[in-house]
């Protein structure tokens, strides 16, 4: 899957974490990911869905449709524990590997 | 639901999200100040494409749905398998009976499927097999297919349209001769030049055989060797090619290796060189030599023709012609032919060898046909089997469905019961297989094809095949029992808290298995007793000879460069040690000799006094005998005598003819004064009168069910002959005990001289039975084996119904039933389906033993005595195994039966 893929996996812990605290739908993960990235991972925000359905397709998602706070109809989505797991999973794994890059910048950049 | 269905609703949702996204970030801008269409152009370019991403997502979607189901079903798959493992471990008495049963039923089919594929399904490695036909016409008696003379093949050659081309070929035993090594007995086809171009073999190394190197009357002295003769005998040697071998003491040059694909032409019969046909007069010393070969028609020593089609034509289209062409060479010389049929047997498998060419086929499926009853019958006590562990898993099925397991679920459960039950019955079963084809490796089929020689295996199709049948058999047999253990009904029978009594289904569909069961055990044991029967009566029969205390000794002078006086003489000195050894009676020396055959001499003949009918050929086979030739073989003389050292060269040409030839032609009786010769062409002089001085009993000469034909006996000594001689010596003891002594003997004599044949008689016509006895063998292992199945599947069925009807039967006896009419009355519900079964069996067995006539000599098909026996014994089984369960029915105890409710 998208692991060797920097941004694919990224996209995939922000979306896990953006849902951790609760049910959101597709909207609500979208301004999560916006407002804690600073914008910087603000390449195409249509990009968010279809990483959204393949998190559900591997059982890290499930979603159900519910209504919004505006009343309209919208599709939440919530963490499973497998995907609570597999967050804690990446999310460590993330640290270790920027924590590395952090210290390779560090020496090199001085 | 359907796919489509998924689809169009995974992509109206994703649409409806996308669009709900777009909404609320068109709306946070507008919040930001922008104008309405400024928000929505803006949330739309910062999205992306939403068509694409709607695409992705559906894409994403379908991948997880199929996914998911794959899963799904893989982790049921895997459930049901170990669960059905669970119970088959704690169900080992019964896993163990079912695997056994499926095992000896799955192998004995499998031994005899790749036996049958060996032996009938295998095609020659030759070009377009399909297009190939071997060409035979009728002779004697309407025998369809017998040897052609050389005329006819250059008739039937040249005048032919539908035939692309015709090649000649004729099988031969020769000797090849080894400084080194001393000679070895070599199968040799004398070919015609075209046969290779014909086939389409390609040599390995060197040539094959040209039409240049068959010129009329000058055939060329080469030789092509198999690829295993290159291999076993001249040990691969790369410069083989060149090399000159001796065939019968003649010079043949080697001129290449056949392709190692092409082995002959004949199941289980591999050639292992191939001469021109023109060549034969060097190879055959004398012998075929002074008969006219290339000229008369009488002479048929040409084994086969083979004809490859002209594309579009038909086998039928091309027998028509070759049927005209035969009619109108019997108008231009009625002489020298009596009316004939053709035959063609299509190359798209390798042809039965000559003379079998029905019975190897019939025998073969035989067989198939009764492995596949047993087959039938292990699957209807497999059926048996578990139904009865379906009654007592009613509750376990009511609790699942009661959970919400559905109908389909449990019954594909139950069906990978089946399956891995028939898995290892099959992998069992292959075991079984390898047993029965090493067991049946020293047999012979129909046609002299050794069962060993079939190169039978146990891989590819046969492996395909044991799996099917391992499938076939888990759906035959689970599938009744799993639809019936689930029914709607165990609910219902779960809140009553008891098994329901049986009836209805379960109880008719089990006695309809047995009914079954019965009538293939009575087919079976009808077939096998037959077989036995028919061992019996030929053992017994009058073959017109007496076989015990006669040994036989074949040798072939000329291979080894005798000239046919010097054969007689050989012959002689042979005879007279023989009668100088102690016990010995009576010895003598012949051409031919009953049961095991020889170098049979067809002539046409005319009989003195004699008009011949238009549909007679009067053809004979010639046997030429030393004196005593009769006596020692036990051959009835019924008018005249025999010969005696007087009839020798030089005295009054004689002759002694069958009982047969004597009926037909001197019917008033008068065979003995009467004269007959050989027919000559019209012009020539007539042959010499031969005088007939007695008559002999008519013999069996190589078949048990042969008609007899014309036969003519004439003494050795008036026309010598090196061809296969056959030494005959009648003991008062023990033949074989004669045997080792005729080998150290005939090595004294000449050095060179192997035999060919060093048997009893009674051995010999041990190998003429052979079909019989491995008919009678086969048939009675199965039968056996059928019995104890069909018993075992009968006591269950009983003690079955005994179990569910407990409360019934202790109410009875409460109420004053006796015990032996409980007996009575379980006996009684047995007696339907075994009576059907009976009848049935005795129905089908009649219907089929028209099928095993050609392999029953002296039984008549509807034998009654082997059917009344059958029916008796079977009947007295079946209820002995009715009765054992059925009195455990009558010591049920009422009180303890009622108090248990």
């Amino acid at each position: 899957m998208g692991g060797s893929d920097l941004f694919t996996g990224t996209l995939d812990i922000l979306a896990l974490r953006a849902v951790s605290a609760g049910p959101l739908h597709g909207y609500g993960i979208g301004r999560h990911l916006r407002d804690s990235s600073s914008g910087v991972l603000n390449v195409e925000e249509g990009a968010l869905y279809p990483a959204l359905h393949r998190l559900e397709g591997q059982g890290l998602l499930k979603s159900t449709w519910g209504r919004s706070e505006t009343g309209r109809r919208a599709k939440f989505y919530r963490i499973t524990p497998e995907g609570r797991r597999h967050l804690a999973r990446s999310t460590e794994r993330w640290r270790q590997f920027s924590g590395a890059v952090d210290q390779v910048l560090a020496e090199t950049g001085g | 639901m359907s796919l489509w269905r998924d689809e169009a609703k995974a992509r109206r949702e994703a649409r409806d999200e996308i669009r709900f996204y777009l909404e609320m970030r068109a709306r946070e801008l507008r919040e930001q100040g922008m104008d309405p269409d400024e928000a929505w152009r803006t949330a739309v370019q910062a999205f992306g494409d939403p068509e694409r991403i709607e695409q992705e997502v559906v894409g994403m979607d379908e991948r997880a749905r199929m996914r998911h189901s794959l899963g799904q079903w893989l982790a049921s798959v895997a459930q049901d398998i170990r669960y059905a493992g669970r119970f088959l471990v704690g169900n080992r008495l019964f896993a163990t009976v079912a695997v056994t049963t499926l095992a000896l039923g799955i192998g004995a089919t499998t031994a005899i499927y790749s036996l049958l594929d060996a032996a009938l399904l295998q095609h020659p490695g030759v070009e377009d097999p399909g297009s190939l036909v071997a060409v035979y016409t009728t002779c004697r008696l309407g025998a369809p297919r017998c040897s052609s003379s050389y005329p006819d093949f250059i008739d039937y050659r040249d005048r032919t349209e539908s035939l692309a081309d015709l090649a000649a070929t004729a099988l031969f035993t020769a000797s090849l001769g080894d400084e080194a090594r001393g000679s070895r007995l070599v199968a040799t086809e004398m070919v015609s030049g075209n046969f290779f171009s014909l086939l389409g073999v390609e040599p390995a190394s060197g040539r094959l055989i040209q039409s240049a190197d068959d010129p009329v009357g000058a055939g060329a002295q080469v030789v092509v060797i198999s690829h295993a003769l290159w291999r076993d005998h001249f040990g691969a040697s790369p410069d083989v090619v060149g090399r000159t071998i001796r065939l019968n003491g003649s010079p043949f040059a080697v001129v290449g290796v056949a392709s190692e694909s092409f082995d002959g032409l004949t199941v289980a019969r591999t050639t292992d060189l191939w001469v021109p046909l023109q060549a034969s007069t060097t190879l055959i010393p004398g012998g075929l030599g002074r008969d006219g070969i290339w000229s008369e028609r009488g002479s048929r020593w040409i084994g086969r023709l083979i004809g490859r089609l002209v594309p579009g034509v038909t086998p039928e289209q091309a027998r028509a012609e070759l049927l005209a062409v035969s009619d109108r060479l019997r108008e231009e010389d009625p002489d020298a032919r009596g009316p004939r049929s053709i035959t063609l047997d299509p190359l798209s498998r390798y042809l039965a060898p000559v003379g079998s060419e029905e019975a190897l086929p019939q025998f073969v499926w035989l067989l198939m046909g009764v492995v596949g009853m047993t087959l039938l019958l292990a699957c209807a006590n497999l059926a048996n089997l578990l139904l009865a562990r379906a009654a007592t898993r009613k509750t376990e099925m009511g609790v699942r469905i009661a959970i919400g397991a559905g109908r389909r679920r449990l019954v594909r459960q139950l069906l990978a019961e089946s399956l891995l039950l028939s898995g290892l019955g099959g992998a069992a079963g292959l075991l079984v297989a390898r047993a029965v084809l090493a067991l049946l490796g020293s047999f012979e089929l129909p046609g002299g094809v050794a069962i060993g020689a079939l190169d039978a295996g146990l891989e590819g199709r046969v492996l395909a095949a044991a799996a099917g049948l391992a499938a076939f058999t888990a759906v035959l047999c689970g599938l009744a029992p799993a639809l019936h253990a689930t029914r709607a009904d165990v609910v219902a029978a779960l809140k009553s808290g008891r098994a329901p009594e049986a009836r209805g289904g379960a109880g008719r569909l089990r006695r309809a298995l047995v009914a079954t069961q019965v009538a293939l055990c009575v087919v079976l044991l009808v077939g096998s007793g037959l077989f036995v029967r028919a061992l019996g009566s030929a053992l017994d029969a009058d073959l017109g000879v007496r076989t015990e205390g006669v040994a036989l000794a074949g040798f072939s002078p000329g291979l080894i460069g005798y000239s046919d006086v010097e054969a007689l003489t050989l012959a002689e000195e042979l005879r007279r040690w023989s009668l100088a050894q102690p016990g010995v009676r009576s010895a003598a020396v012949a051409t031919v000799v009953p049961l095991v055959g020889g170098g049979r001499m067809g002539r046409f003949a005319d009989v003195d006094g004699h008009e011949r009918a238009p549909d007679d050929e009067l053809r004979i086979d010639v046997v030429y005998v030393t004196p005593a030739y009769f006596e020692t073989l036990g051959v009835p003389l019924l008018a005249g005598r025999d010969f005696d050292d007087a009839d020798g060269a030089g005295a009054a040409d004689v002759a002694v003819v069958n009982r047969e030839m004597a009926r037909r032609y001197w019917p008033e009786g008068h065979a003995v004064g009467g004269t007959l010769g050989y027919r000559t062409p019209p012009g020539a002089p007539p042959g010499p009168p031969i005088r007939v001085v007695g008559v002999a009993d008519d013999v069996h000469w190589s078949d048990l069910v042969e008609e007899p034909t014309n036969f003519v006996f004439l003494p050795m000594a008036q026309t010598p002959t090196a061809l296969t001689l056959t030494l005959a010596a009648r003991t008062d003891g023990d033949a074989s005990r004669l045997l080792p002594a005729i080998r150290t003997e005939a090595r004294t004599v000449e050095p060179d001289l192997s035999l060919d044949l060093l048997t009893t008689m009674e051995d010999a016509l041990g190998d003429l039975l052979m079909p019989q006895r491995m008919g009678a063998l086969l048939l009675s292992a199965f039968a056996i084996l059928a019995l104890v199945l069909a018993a075992v599947g009968i006591a269950g069925v009983v003690s079955y119904t005994v179990s569910r009807q407990r409360r019934s039967i202790g109410v009875r006896m409460a109420l004053g039933a006796r015990r032996d009419q409980v007996v009575r009355m379980v006996l009684g519900g047995m007696m339907g389906p075994l009576a059907i079964g009976l009848l049935a069996g005795l129905a089908a067995a009649a219907v089929l033993d028209d099928a095993l006539e050609r392999f029953l000599y002296g039984v008549s098909p509807g034998d009654a005595a082997t059917y009344v026996a059958i029916a008796v014994g079977l009947a007295v089984v079946a209820l002995a195994a009715t009765l054992l369960p059925a009195r455990a029915a009558a010591r049920i105890d009422p009180v303890e039966v009622l108090n248990a409710e």
